[in-house]
């Protein structure tokens, strides 16, 4: 079967799906690297511990509903000096390559068997597969023991990409590895942080996979197609989300009539509808709010930590708490819409066609009655509207760059460049209102000045602009 | 594949349905092989053959044609009636010009107010259709918490009343009231014409006999063109109030005609062409609608049939029991004057006091050699320092083996830097326990 497989290779005959083993040392991040690229979290266990996966697992990527590539996740190897050493033994017998692999795997003595158990699985895969993804962990130093499972999986004469994983850690290992890798004649090699997911990342891996395996360019080719698709679907579905967030508590209005009764109301109705959001959008992105833990992000169980009303929110997010707080809680400023009203209802009468001024009667007719009642309505101020802004950037920044593979916190904090400095960064930027940012907010309150309902063009209208502005400044 | 505007129609109302009632599944239409565009339509095509679906799917449509069919025969009645009752009292004789500006004036007037509007205010246009709008939206009303029933219906009223197209729709069927009610006017004249006779005259006291010469010229021309007699000079001219015309009944059957006439090609056909134009704007408008596939439903579906990956399964399976846990014990002292080595330290370990400057870290065949001659030399307590960041993978367990081979099992300690964490400090006990160290032999710093 292996010469068959063998010649199939060499005459690059095209076969789907595309076989790829992920390989390499223990604990280096091969479980999480499939988790990422299947878009699966619950793929395999992932654990920061020698020999996590113990045994062969194999998933496929689909397109159209059919296997593209099949990616098989493999122990870790963790002894390639003494594995290095029995190969040796076997090749003195004059065999080479592949040869010296299959004889290792079959004719072995029980007790070497078992000892290499782990080894050899991994060496099977590397004959069985079309290419192998070694997955090397940058915080690593670039040490012997690697060099021999590089030459060792090199036998199984496939294409190797090495895949350098946590690539954030250590900017002068990363070098090394890249030297390191170059010496081995291994130039395609490609840079992919399973927890800091980043889809030009995932891109790239795919593109040197086809300069590696020709024959498979073109269904690799769809399947980034596809990939780079969904990606921007799904992008765009949850910039949608929070554009409709946005919009929709905007101009959302209750009449003030018990005002704390009714401010209460509508402080619930905004917390429950950014509950809302937050939920679709980890849906969306495929974060399961049950299991996932997110770290740098104050969001547990799906539910952000911080109430939205909390001072302290506020103060994260660097808005003036005292300001907010005097104003009951940042809510309930009743808005007089009797003036913008009045003077739009002015600009159509203009117009002096009986229809439309029918209609605007019509529309600002309850306005002028309220008016006259000394009646209010309430509305969500601009304070909140801020900061579900502030809060909802910050999450789909943070969302949109990670990885399926992200759950464990502790990786995050051995990032050197992570701990301690970042957070300040993050939050001066934080602090910044984007550009653009008034002239939305404009734009919806005109809404709430039109009295445009949802389905009305108009409010179609400025979600679509605010969805662009959003996708603009993210 | 993009979808015809029926088909988003289609999909976007059993969005509505799906998003409260759960998505139905659809295993006649595989989608093994498909783009999403094309199974969404095939499945929904599927779908909306199935009860109550299909009725759900209809209802809103139906309540739209009914309302619009109810309007039109009213409007039908209208005119039939209003023509009557305003020909029917006047007694013999008829006003021609009269009774022409009854009959089409209003339609004109409302016609140019209806155009005005359209470029003021085009989501309002014209009197009639708003409130055929109003009166749908107060039967179909939008709800916070709708029934998935109210839903779709909402949805069928929003892309086809409220949105880019709505205008055009609602001027269909403005027009398509008016045409109802000029048909009704029509049937109305006929009526009368068929069972009463009248004397049609002219009459004023500033005009005279050429103008309405002139005026009748300018109307008969495409009564001509289809065919129609149309009254002359002589008979228009004789016609006048204060004549009796030579040929009476001849006149009189012209003069029927060319009412009728008139009130078909400058009454009702410009309403149903303005229809007409109405409707084709609207395909046109309609067809350049797309569907939002970026809505969380079209995610969901995708995930749903069309899964990025397959599910995994096991190929090699571990078939060696799980090793035993070794029992953690306390860790012991360490023994003054060790001779120290470290085992795949990075560049940046912070090395304890403890270490001496050259000491060996063992990295590779090499160092390893060098530490292993160097204890067979001096034969005295090991401190092995290790990175607690690190777990022992087997690698690293046969390297501490082969130093407590050489150093003897009770003479090597493991020194782990920082304290590992849970995990990690088993694999280095596991370490131990294979090189045939007890747990106290296994310390920090």
């Amino acid at each position: 079967m292996n010469t068959e497989r063998s010649t199939e290779f060499m005459n690059a005959t095209l076969s789907l799906p595309l076989m790829l083993a992920v390989v390499g040392h223990t604990n280096t991040g091969k479980t999480s690297l499939l988790r990422t690229l299947l878009r699966n979290a619950e793929f395999g266990e992932v654990r920061d511990s020698a020999g996590t996966t113990r045994h062969v697992e194999a998933a496929q990527l689909l397109l159209h509903g059919e296997a593209c590539i099949e990616l098989r996740d493999t122990p870790g190897l963790e002894d390639s000096i003494a594995l290095a050493a029995q190969l040796k033994n076997v090749q003195q017998q004059g065999l080479r390559g592949r040869a010296s692999l299959e004889h290792f795997i079959a004719q072995t003595q029980p007790e070497i068997a078992r000892e290499f158990e782990q080894e050899i699985k991994v060496l099977r895969q590397a004959l069985e597969c079309h290419a192998l993804l070694y997955v090397i962990d940058c915080r690593e130093e670039v040490l012997e023991k690697y060099r021999e499972e590089i030459a060792t999986l090199s036998l199984a004469s496939r294409p190797i990409l090495p895949v350098l994983n946590f690539i954030q850690a250590d900017a002068q290992n990363l070098q090394n590895w890249r030297t390191e890798l170059a010496e081995l004649g291994l130039h395609a090699l490609v840079e992919f942080d399973t927890v800091a997911f980043d889809f030009s990342a995932e891109k790239r891996l795919y593109q040197k996979l086809q300069t590696l395996l020709e024959a498979w360019y073109q269904p690799l080719q769809q399947l980034l197609d596809e990939r780079a698709r969904e990606w921007q679907q799904v992008r765009s579905a949850c910039i949608a989300q929070v554009a409709q967030l946005l919009v929709d508590m905007a101009t959302y209005t209750l009449p003030a009539e018990a005002h704390s009764v009714q401010a209460n109301e509508l402080q619930n109705t905004v917390r429950q509808r950014e509950q809302q959001c937050l939920r679709t959008v980890l849906e969306l992105l495929n974060f399961s709010s049950s299991d996932v833990q997110l770290t740098n992000l104050p969001v547990q169980n799906g539910e952000w930590e911080l109430d939205l009303f909390a001072p302290e929110t506020l103060k994260k997010f660097g808005l003036d708490a005292a300001s907010a707080a005097a104003a009951g809680a940042a809510i309930g400023a009743g808005v007089d819409l009797m003036l913008a009203g009045l003077s739009l209802g002015a600009a159509s009468l203009t117009g002096a066609a009986i229809g439309t001024a029918w209609h605007t009667g019509r529309r600002y007719g309850r306005d002028l009655l309220a008016r006259w009642r000394g009646e209010k309505i309430l509305c969500v101020d601009d304070t909140t509207l801020n900061i579900l802004l502030l809060r909802q950037l910050f999450l789909l920044r943070h969302l949109f760059r990670r990885g399926h593979a992200a759950v464990n916190p502790l990786q995050m904090e051995r990032n050197p460049l992570q701990v301690g400095k970042k957070p300040q960064v993050e939050n001066k930027e934080q602090n910044q209102l984007p550009d653009g940012w008034p002239r939305q907010q404009q734009k919806m309150r005109e809404l709430l000045q039109l009295k445009a309902g949802k389905e009305s063009r108009n409010y179609q209208q400025v979600l679509r602009e605010c969805e662009t502005w959003l996708g603009q400044i993210i | 594949m993009p979808l015809s505007f029926t088909q988003q129609l289609n999909a976007e109302q059993l969005r509505a349905i799906e998003d409260i009632q759960g998505v139905e599944p659809v295993p006649a239409v595989a989608s093994v092989g498909l783009d999403f565009p094309t199974w969404l339509v095939r499945r929904n095509a599927e779908l909306s053959k199935r009860e109550p679906l299909r009725q759900m799917l209809q209802h809103a449509p139906g309540i739209f044609f009914r309302l619009f069919l109810a309007a039109v025969l009213l409007a039908i009645l209208a005119g039939v009636v209003t023509s009557i009752k305003a020909l029917g009292s006047a007694g013999t004789q008829l006003n021609i010009f009269w009774v022409l500006g009854v009959l089409l004036g209003l339609s004109w007037l409302s016609l140019l107010l209806w155009l005005a509007t359209l470029l003021l205010n085009r989501d309002n246009a014209g009197v009639l259709a708003p409130l055929f709008r109003k009166l749908l939206d107060r039967i179909l009303p939008a709800r916070r918490e709708p029934s998935a029933q109210q839903a779709a219906d909402r949805v069928w009223l929003q892309r086809l009343l409220f949105s880019s197209s709505g205008y055009l729709r609602l001027g269909w069927i403005t027009h398509g009231i008016w045409s109802a009610y000029l048909l009704g006017g029509l049937l109305g004249l006929l009526l009368l014409f068929a069972t009463r006779q009248f004397d049609f005259v002219w009459e004023s006291t500033l005009l005279g006999g050429d103008s309405f010469v002139a005026i009748t010229g300018a109307l008969t021309p495409p009564l001509a063109a289809i065919g129609v007699p149309v009254p002359d000079a002589g008979q228009i001219l004789t016609s006048s109030l204060d004549q009796t015309p030579v040929n009476a009944a001849q006149t009189r059957r012209v003069w029927a005609i060319f009412l009728l006439g008139c009130v078909l090609i400058y009454g009702l056909l410009p309403r149903l062409l303005m229809g007409l134009i109405c409707v084709l704007a609207e395909r046109r408008a309609q067809s350049r609608q797309t569907l939002d596939l970026n809505q969380p439903y079209y995610i969901r579906l995708q995930r749903e049939f069309w899964p990025q990956s397959s599910r995994p399964r096991v190929l090699d399976a571990d078939d060696q029991p799980a090793a035993p846990l070794p029992t953690g014990g306390k860790a012991g002292q360490l023994p003054a004057n060790c001779q120290w080595f470290g085992l795949e330290l990075p560049a940046q370990f912070s090395l304890p006091a403890a270490t001496p400057p050259d000491f060996i870290n063992l990295r590779d065949e090499a160092s390893r050699r060098n530490a292993l001659a160097a204890i067979k030399a001096q034969r005295g307590a090991v401190a092995l320092l290790v990175d607690g960041n690190k777990a022992a993978d087997r690698g690293l367990q046969r390297v501490v083996m082969e130093l407590a081979e050489v150093a003897g099992a009770r003479n090597l300690w493991l020194v782990l830097r920082p304290q590992a964490a849970e995990a990690k400090h088993q694999s280095w006990l596991q370490a131990a326990a294979r090189a045939g160290l007890t747990p106290e032999q296994v310390t920090f710093l």
